[in-house]
């Protein structure tokens, strides 16, 4: 026997393939060492897109609709419920004080200037609940001193100075 | 071609200012009222022209308040009521100029009562 015939018994075909050689512990070390060590977290700027702009709107809006609402919804306090009680007795003075004038000093329709001069008595009894009404409607879901306080300029503005003169 | 084309403008219907901006239906609420009042402006004046043909030089004082309040309280409301209802809806501004109608005649019938208390009693 040869000795070249004596390794060939020892070995087997195929042993030099290259996909059976085992994966020994230092390759994936061999690797983490190629590769480049890892960078500290980059902080990209995040551009707001189009959706997120929608979604911050639709949040506010949301968020105003809902304070409105407890607005609205939030019980008075009972100093207020005394305020407009008082205001809406003192508008009803008013009132009467206007009524009382106007029928007192009632106006024939003969002409033209009488009846534009009805028309204006027509309009300073109504004056005071208009006020009332439109000082309520218009400041909806505003604070109860922003309320407060166009009731008492109304108040103060409508006084019914012809009644109160003796008129 | 792009050379051709006019220049872009910022200008959007939305963003109208001055009475453009208050739509039609409130353009026609305002220039109705306004009539109101000018007629109570007219009516002021009058007051004034025949007090001060009446009483002549007799006119000074309280009684000039008076009468030149009787044509301004008209001008003033309506001024008031445009600023205030500036930014309302339509019915906003109906309901406003309206209350401001019932407020210029009743200050008038009051000014005319201290316009006759003046001139009569005091």
């Amino acid at each position: 026997m040869t000795p070249d015939e004596d390794d060939e018994a020892l070995s087997w075909a195929g042993d030099t393939d290259p996909t059976l050689v085992p994966v020994t512990t230092s390759a994936p070390a061999a690797r983490k060492t190629a590769q480049p060590a890892p960078e500290a977290p980059v902080e990209v700027p995040h551009e707001p897109t189009a959706l997120d702009i929608a979604e911050d709107a639709e949040d506010a809006a949301a968020e105003a609709y809902l304070e409105a609402a407890e607005r609205d919804t939030a019980q008075l306090s009972s100093a207020m419920l005394i305020a407009y009680g008082i205001l809406a007795g003192v508008y009803l003075l008013e009132t009467v004080g206007w009524l009382v004038h106007v029928l007192r000093n009632q106006i024939a329709a003969a002409s033209v200037f009488q009846v534009t001069d009805q028309i204006v008595q027509f309009l300073a009894v109504a004056s005071a609940p208009l006020w009332l009404a439109a000082a309520l409607l218009l400041t909806r879901g505003r604070v109860a001193r922003t309320r407060v306080g166009w009731l008492l300029l109304g108040a103060f503005v409508l006084v019914p100075w012809p009644f109160v003169l003796g008129k | 071609m792009s050379e051709n084309l006019p220049a872009p403008t910022s200008r959007t219907p939305s963003a109208r200012s001055g009475f453009a901006s208050q739509g039609r239906l409130g353009l026609i609420i305002i220039i109705a009222f306004a009539l109101g009042y000018g007629y109570a402006v007219v009516r002021g004046f009058a007051l004034l022209f025949s007090n001060v043909q009446n009483f002549g030089g007799d006119v000074s004082g309280i009684r000039w308040f008076v009468l030149i309040g009787a044509i301004a309280v008209p001008a003033v409301v309506f001024g008031l009521c445009l600023l205030t209802s500036w930014r309302l809806p339509a019915w906003g501004k109906a309901v406003v100029f309206l209350c401001g109608s019932t407020v210029v005649a009743a200050l008038t019938l009051s000014l005319y009562s201290l316009v006759a208390f003046v001139f009569f009693q005091g």
